[in-house]
Parts: C-alpha cells; structure tokens; sequence
C-alpha cells in the first residue's frame, strides 16, 4: 500500500509540473515574441530599438537555463544565434534585423508548440 | 565528459529507486506488463547518457511514470480479479488428467517441443507420467505428476517429524549478530558458552550457525586454526 501511495504521489507531483512548466514556458515565450514584435516594430518606425533588443537578449538569457532542462540544447541554441542577430543589426541599424525578428518569431513559435501538448503532436 | 558521468550516476539512482518502488517479484518472474517497463526503462535510460543534448529530465520523466503506473495497476490487479485477468491473462491447462489438450497448445502457440523442454527442466521425461501441465501467467510451465511417479514423502510412510526453522548466521567474520540470537531466543549467555565450550573467541570464528534448537557450527578463521 506504501508503494502505491508513493507512485500515486509522484504521479501527482510529475503531472503538476509539467503543466507548470508547459504554462511557463507559454507564458515566457509570449513575452518574449511580444517583445520581437516590439523592436520590429520600433526599427520600422525609424526610432533607436537596440535598447529593447537587449532587454530581449536578457529576457531570453534568463530563459535559456530552464529551456535546457525541458528541451534538446539544439532548439535553444538556434533561438540564442538569432536573438543575438538582432541585438547586432538593431546596434547597425540594419534592415537585416526584419529577417532575423521573423525567424527568431518562427523559432519561438515552434519551442512554444513543442512544448505544449496536443493530440497531434502526442500521436 | 563529466556531465555524462553525473547523468550515469544520477540514472543508476533513479533506476534502482524504481526498482525498488516496483518490488522484489519484479527482479523475479515477470509479468507482460513487468517485461515491457523493464525493456523500456533500460532504453529510455540510455538516451540521456548517450545524447548530452538530451536533458536528463526526458529521461527522469518517463521511467517513474512508467514504474509509478505500474505499481498503480499492480496495486488495481490485487483489488480486481476481473482487471488482473485482462492485464495478465489467466493459467492454461494443456495436459489435463493424463491428456494433451492440443487445441489449447495451439491457441497459445505452444509446441510439443516447447512442453518437452519443460518437462525436462522438471525431471520427466516421459509424457504419460504427467497428470497435470498448467501453463502460468509468466509464460512458465507447472507440471502435476501422477501419483505413481510422484517421489515417496515422510507423510507416504508415517516418518513426518517437526517442522524445523532453517540455521541462521549468527557470527559472521568475527562479528556477532545480536538480532539473530534475540530472534533465535539463545541470547548472549549461550553464546559465549558455547564459544567457550569450543576454546574459541568470537573474532577467532569465520562463521557460526545455529537453528532455535541450539544444533550449532563453528568454522573457525584459518590464521586462528
């Protein structure tokens, strides 16, 4: 009996935080395409947007440590190389930074999905 | 290169936790069920020691809930007979009274030879002396030999005596376990009459039995001889 109320509480504990940590990663990943959208936008009105380029680059930085426990480092990296893509080009003030935010917006897009459970994605 | 050891050492506490959550008869005969956790455990493992790109929670993750629903269904199956027949399925006879039932060993794709090997690990070697040939839930055969080929017992010829308690270790390489004597009800006082009925101190014994009889053997360390 000892031995199943074990299983069943780390069951619990297991189940718990994975919704967690799907809901956070969602959370931290809206974020951080809002804030993309932010300096895409910014860049595209003609004002200085390497101020939240590096917000950006912080806010991904913070992230990086948890993404390396939920996914493969591979996904992480490629969104690491593009976010510092766009700390680059918004310093530059070059229109490269437009193809780096949609990639960048790609990446994140797709880490958020992975992370979030679906009948498609399980099967 | 590090970070693999770790992972390793990390695995190999997790997997012998769960093994131990999933109990003695698991490391025993095994159950369908048992089997496939146990195959998959062993792989699932094996993708984060080998991929450091891997995190090891992919590999944390799935063994306990694997091994925890286990113990649930387990723990199901011993509340619901109905439940553990779909799990486990239920023993088969394929030899009843004396007859090989061959639909039956067709049904569970068992083959004469397959019935033969077991008869063999069993010590029979001829078909007419089984009675009784049950095929268990583990896939092992059990077999039930007629009663003229059943080896004579002390209750056959009235010669049954008591039933006595199996020799327990109670000095091992010179040391003396107390909880064995306590649960042998000889004590410390019978012990070290016994040691000095033979001439010997404890640390001079390599290895001492006794059963709750006080029958007792000594084997004295060699440099102590």
């Amino acid at each position: 009996m000892k031995r199943i109320i074990i299983s069943a509480v780390i069951l619990v504990i297991l189940t718990a935080v994975s919704t967690a940590a799907a809901l956070y990663v969602s959370k931290v990943t809206t974020e951080i395409s809002d804030k993309i959208h932010e300096v895409e936008t910014l860049y595209s009105n003609g004002e200085k947007c390497d101020e939240q380029a590096r917000e950006l680059q912080e806010m991904w930085d913070d992230f990086t440590d948890f993404t390396v426990l939920i996914s493969d480092t591979g996904s992480a990296l490629e969104i690491t190389s593009s976010i510092a893509e766009i700390v680059s080009f918004a310093q530059d003030e070059d229109d490269e930074l437009y193809a780096s935010c949609d990639r960048a917006q790609a990446q994140i897009r797709l880490f958020k999905e992975m992370q979030t459970p679906s009948l498609w994605k399980i099967l | 290169m590090a970070i693999v050891l770790i992972r390793a050492v990390i695995l190999y506490v997790v997997i012998t936790f769960s093994l131990r959550l999933m109990g003695k008869r698991q490391l025993g005969e095994l159950q369908p069920s048992e089997l496939v956790v146990t195959i998959l455990i062993s792989n699932i493992a094996s993708l984060p020691v080998e991929e450091s790109g891997v995190p090891m929670v992919m590999g944390i993750v799935p063994i306990l809930t694997l091994v925890c629903l286990d113990v649930i269904l387990s723990g199901v199956m011993l509340k619901s007979a109905r439940f553990r027949k779909l799990m486990i399925g239920s023993p088969r006879i394929i030899v009843s009274d004396g007859e090989i039932l061959q639909k039956e060993m067709k049904r569970l794709r068992y083959t004469v030879d397959d019935l033969f090997e077991a008869m063999r690990g069993q010590g029979i070697f001829d078909i007419t002396e089984v009675h009784y040939a049950i095929v268990e839930t583990t896939g092992k055969i059990s077999f039930l030999q007629k009663k003229d080929y059943q080896p004579a017992e002390k209750a056959d010829v009235n010669a049954g005596g008591s039933t006595k308690d199996p020799p327990s270790v109670i000095i091992r390489d010179g040391i003396a376990d107390p909880n064995q004597l306590r649960l042998l009800e000889l004590g410390q006082k019978w012990l070290s009459k016994i040691l000095r009925e033979n001439n010997v101190s404890e640390k001079q014994v390599f290895l001492m039995t006794a059963d709750n009889g006080g029958n007792y053997t000594i084997i004295r360390k060699e440099d102590a001889k």
